[in-house]
C-alpha cells in the first residue's frame, strides 16, 4: 500500500511540473514568434547598409578614425546573453567560446545577467553591464554604440568585437564572434535577393562612376557610426530571437519528458494496484477455504 | 524601363516594387530619379518621399537614412517610412508635443538627448504635413 501511495504522489507532482513547463512553453512560443519576426525583418536593412558602405568605403581616400587600426594591447568584447536561465546551453556555449580566447586582454561590456555572473566568476575586466529585459533594443544599441565608439576613438582598445548567439532556426543557434571596429565589411548575401536584375545593376555600377551627395567624406562620416549601431542592434535582435527559441525548445522537451515519466509511472501504479487487489482476493479466498 | 524601388526600415521592408519615378528628400535638396539615372549614393533627411506608378503619386514620410541609386534600381534605407494612410494623426501630435517639451528643457539634456528630441520633432512634423496635405 505504501508503494502505491508513493507512486501516486510522484505522478501528481510531475503533472504539476509539466503544467508549469507547458505554460512557459506557450509564453515563450509567443515571444519567440515576435522576436524572430523582428530579427528577420531587420536583416535586409543591415545587409543593404553594409552593401552601400562597401561602395562608399572603396571610394574614400581620407582615413577615418573608425576605419584605422589603433595601438593598444587591449581588446573590447560586447557579450550578449539572456537575463534568465532555462535556455539549455545557449549562454554556456558562448562562455565556452570565450574561454578559448586569451581573456586577460579583454575588456567586457555585458548585456544580460547571465553574462554578468560569468564575468564576475572569471574575474574579468568588466567595463559596463546592462540588463537586457529592461531596455528597448534600439536604446540599448545606442548606448552600446556610444560606449564602444568612444573607447575606440580614444585608442583605449585596438579592436571591438561582439559575441552573441546567431539565430539560425528555432532549434539552432550558433555562438558567433564578429568584429565591429575597426570596420571590416564581410560580404554576407541575402539569399532572397539573388535575382538577375540585381546582379545586372551591380555589374553596371562597377563600370560607371559613382556620384556622392553631398560628398564621399560627408556620407562616410554619417554612415560609419550608423553602421556600428545597426550591427549592434541586429546582434541584439538575434540574441533575443535565440533566447526565446532556445527556451521554447527547452520547455517543450521538459514537458515531453514529464509526460513520458507520468506515463511510465501510471503503468507502474496500475500494476501495483492490480497486484494489491490480487493479493487481497487471494487472502479472502484462502481464509474462506479454510472454514469449509 | 521601370525603376525597381526598395524602401527598407529596420522594422520591415516598406516597399518593394517597380515604379516610374521617385523623388527623394536628400540633405542637399529634393532630387527626382528616373530610370537610367547615374549611380549615386546620398543621405536622406526627413521630408516627403514621392514615387509615381501608373501616373499615380504616392506620398510617404521619410526619416533619416541613405539612398543608393543605380541605373534601374533605387534602395532607400531610412529609420522611418510611413505611407500616408498609416499615419495616425493623434499619435504623431502626441509625439510632437513630447519632443517639443523635451527641447524646452534644453539645459538639462545631454547632447545626444537633445539631438534625439530634435530628430523626433522633425519626423513628427513631416508626418503631420503629409497627413494634412489634402485638407489644406
Amino acid at each position: 500500500m505504501a508503494q502505491i501511495r508513493e507512486i501516486k504522489r510522484r505522478i501528481k507532482s510531475i503533472n504539476n511540473t509539466s503544467k508549469v513547463t507547458h505554460a512557459m512553453e506557450l509564453v515563450s512560443a509567443a515571444k519567440m514568434r515576435r522576436s524572430q519576426e523582428a530579427a528577420l525583418a531587420s536583416r535586409p536593412y543591415t545587409y543593404t547598409l553594409s552593401e552601400i558602405l562597401t561602395q562608399v568605403k572603396s571610394r574614400s581616400e581620407k582615413p577615418h578614425t573608425l576605419l584605422t587600426e589603433k595601438e593598444s594591447p587591449k581588446q573590447m568584447m560586447i557579450l550578449l546573453t539572456s537575463d534568465r536561465g532555462l535556455v539549455a546551453g545557449l549562454n554556456l556555449n558562448l562562455f565556452r567560446e570565450i574561454a578559448k580566447l586569451d581573456m586577460k586582454n579583454f575588456q567586457f561590456v555585458v548585456v544580460g545577467k547571465k553574462g554578468q555572473n560569468f564575468t564576475t566568476k572569471t574575474g574579468s575586466d568588466l567595463i559596463a553591464s546592462f540588463i537586457s529585459d529592461e531596455n528597448e533594443p534600439l536604446d540599448l544599441a545606442r548606448t552600446l554604440t556610444k560606449v564602444v565608439v568612444d573607447a575606440y576613438a580614444n585608442s583605449e582598445v585596438n579592436r571591438v568585437s561582439i559575441m552573441y548567439p546567431d539565430f539560425q532556426s528555432t532549434v539552432k543557434q550558433i555562438p558567433t564572434l564578429t568584429q565591429v571596429l575597426p570596420i571590416e565589411i564581410e560580404k554576407k548575401e541575402l539569399p532572397t535577393t539573388n535575382n538577375p536584375l540585381r546582379e545586372r545593376s551591380e555589374a553596371s555600377q562597377r563600370q560607371t562612376d559613382l556620384l556622392f551627395e553631398p560628398s564621399v567624406d560627408d556620407i562616410l562620416e554619417s554612415i560609419l557610426p550608423h553602421y556600428v549601431l545597426t550591427k549592434i542592434y541586429q546582434a541584439i535582435l538575434e540574441t533575443k530571437a535565440s533566447e526565446h527559441s532556445a527556451r521554447m525548445v527547452a520547455m517543450k522537451n521538459a514537458t515531453d519528458a514529464a509526460n513520458d515519466l507520468v506515463e511510465d509511472l501510471t503503468l507502474a501504479y496500475n500494476q501495483a494496484r492490480q497486484e494489491a487487489i490480487t493479493k487481497e482476493l487471494l487472502d479472502i479466498i484462502t481464509a474462506q477455504s479454510a472454514f469449509e | 524601363m521601370a525603376l525597381h524601388l526598395q524602401i527598407i526600415t529596420p522594422a520591415k521592408t516598406v516597399f518593394d516594387d517597380e515604379v516610374d519615378e521617385v523623388t527623394l528628400p536628400t540633405s542637399t535638396g529634393q532630387i527626382t530619379v528616373l530610370p537610367h539615372h547615374v549611380a549615386l549614393v546620398t543621405a536622406i533627411e526627413p521630408g516627403v518621399l514621392i514615387y509615381k506608378k501608373h501616373q499615380k503619386e504616392n506620398h510617404l514620410a521619410a526619416g533619416f537614412g541613405f539612398a543608393q541609386v543605380g541605373a534601374d534600381n533605387v534602395k532607400i534605407l531610412v529609420d522611418l517610412a510611413a505611407p500616408e494612410e498609416e499615419i495616425e494623426e493623434k499619435r504623431i501630435e502626441e509625439a510632437k508635443k513630447q519632443a517639443e517639451e523635451a527641447l524646452k528643457m534644453k539645459h538639462t539634456l545631454s547632447e545626444e538627448e537633445y539631438a534625439t528630441a530634435a530628430a523626433n520633432l522633425q519626423k513628427a512634423l513631416i508626418q503631420l504635413k503629409i497627413k494634412r496635405r489634402r485638407r489644406a
